[in-house]
């Protein structure tokens, strides 16, 4: 039987092809998920500038380890568990001065913020530009473990157990950060 | 609402982590609730919100993943150790032996291949012509293979479509041969029909004649 045209093989064949020696299959995977990774960086760290290189470091550190990746239907949660173990320890490095940025983020935030029903799709109209500077501004907010739980959540649509797995923390945990997230997001952007 | 407990069920509802059954239940019950209407109002302005704004973001390279075809192979040799159950002592034997001999010499040929981003020379400490050159072979081995696995797609079609043409070929030849041999049927029957017919217009034509002699005859 013929074989699939390598972008519409699982990712779970091409881990198998990628570990059989197939170079072709690990950028495939690549190919298919690096906008996600990048974009998850983006949102989580607010480094655009850095993302890239924080999402090489991803896929470099996918290809190295992924003979240990026990179950090959999991790629997806594994290489996101990755990414926030890369991003994690670059947040570490740079502490002090993430710490300082999110301060003024949040002050500057508060200062500025409009009621929740003025935005589009509530009662009165918004330009989605300003609604969504609005909402960035709001998630630089939130501590980092409540802001990568509502974003693996609401943007790439893991389930809490995956997510759990990802932030390797408990089921609760999860629920606590991303509930927490959304109150806390509602309450800044609620008058 | 005053109901955390609740409040968390309802941003579980709308985030899709409840089952079908839970989900009924809650519907039924937000229809009666004012508060809990309300508080599923505001937890989807805010999920609205986020949607909007949590979108995939333009990259400003794209990587591509540059092989190095030594170290590769031993990976798969590490992983096919690894995976063959019954080789496990052996594989601790080598790994024991590589780990005290010359731990160093692979540590440096276990070290990451690279990926570089295109267009770009941050990825390893490749020249940014050798890594262009890289990438576009490796560009170059990927459409290769795509095209390998296009092209034997296409034969399996073409085969199949030969096959099936064939079989409709062979279909019509014997539908044509079945209507040859009705249509022979039937000219036998209407020649068959058209000499009975010539007989008995000849029996007529014959019994006319014959009739009218012994009158001729009387005359």
């Amino acid at each position: 039987m013929a074989p699939l045209p390598i972008s519409d093989r699982s990712d779970a064949a091409l881990v198998r092809d990628a570990l059989d020696g197939k170079p072709e299959a690990f950028n495939a995977l690549v190919r298919r998920w690096e906008r996600k990774v990048y974009s998850y960086l983006v949102h989580l760290t607010g480094q655009p500038e850095d993302a890239l290189d924080l999402c090489q470091e991803v896929f470099v550190s996918a290809y190295k380890h992924l003979g240990r990746l026990r179950d090959a239907e999991g790629f997806r949660p594994w290489l996101f568990q990755i990414a926030h173990n890369t991003a994690c320890s670059e947040m570490r490095r740079l502490r002090g001065r993430q710490f300082d940025q999110q301060l003024d983020v949040a002050d500057e935030a508060s200062a500025a913020r409009p009621p929740l029903s003025s935005m589009p799709g509530n009662r009165m109209g918004w330009e989605q530009g300003e609604l969504k500077l609005l909402v960035e501004k709001a998630l630089a907010a939130l501590s980092v473990e409540q802001r990568e739980a509502v974003i693996l959540k609401v943007y790439q649509g893991f389930k809490f157990s995956e997510i759990a797995e990802i932030q390797n923390c408990p089921l609760s945990t999860v629920k606590t950060r991303v509930y927490a997230g959304f109150e806390q997001l509602r309450k800044f952007l609620e008058p | 609402m005053g109901c955390p407990e609740r409040e968390a069920r309802l941003l579980e509802w709308i985030l899709d982590e409840l089952a079908p059954a839970e989900v009924r239940e809650l519907e039924q019950h937000v229809k009666q609730c004012a508060d809990c209407s309300r508080s599923v109002e505001r937890l989807r302005s805010v999920h609205g919100a986020l949607m909007n704004t949590l979108t995939e973001r333009e990259m400003p390279a794209h990587l591509v993943f540059i092989p190095d075809q030594p170290k590769q192979q031993f990976a798969g040799f590490l992983t096919s150790l690894w995976r063959t159950a019954a080789l496990a002592a052996t594989a601790a034997a080598i790994f024991l032996g590589i780990f005290v001999g010359g731990a160093s010499h692979w540590r440096n040929r276990l070290g990451p291949a690279p990926i570089a981003t295109a267009g770009s020379s941050s990825a390893s400490a490749l020249s940014p012509a050798d890594v262009k050159a890289l990438a576009a072979q490796e560009v170059e081995r990927q459409m290769a293979f795509e095209r390998a696995g296009l092209e034997a797609s296409n034969d399996k079609l073409a085969a199949s479509l030969r096959e099936e043409q064939a079989k409709n070929l062979d279909r019509l030849a014997r539908g044509l041969e079945f209507v040859q041999k009705v249509q022979n049927n039937v000219w036998e029957e209407t020649r068959k029909q058209s000499e009975q017919q010539g007989e008995i217009v000849e029996l007529i034509a014959r019994n006319s004649l014959e009739s009218k002699v012994p009158a001729s005859g009387k005359r």
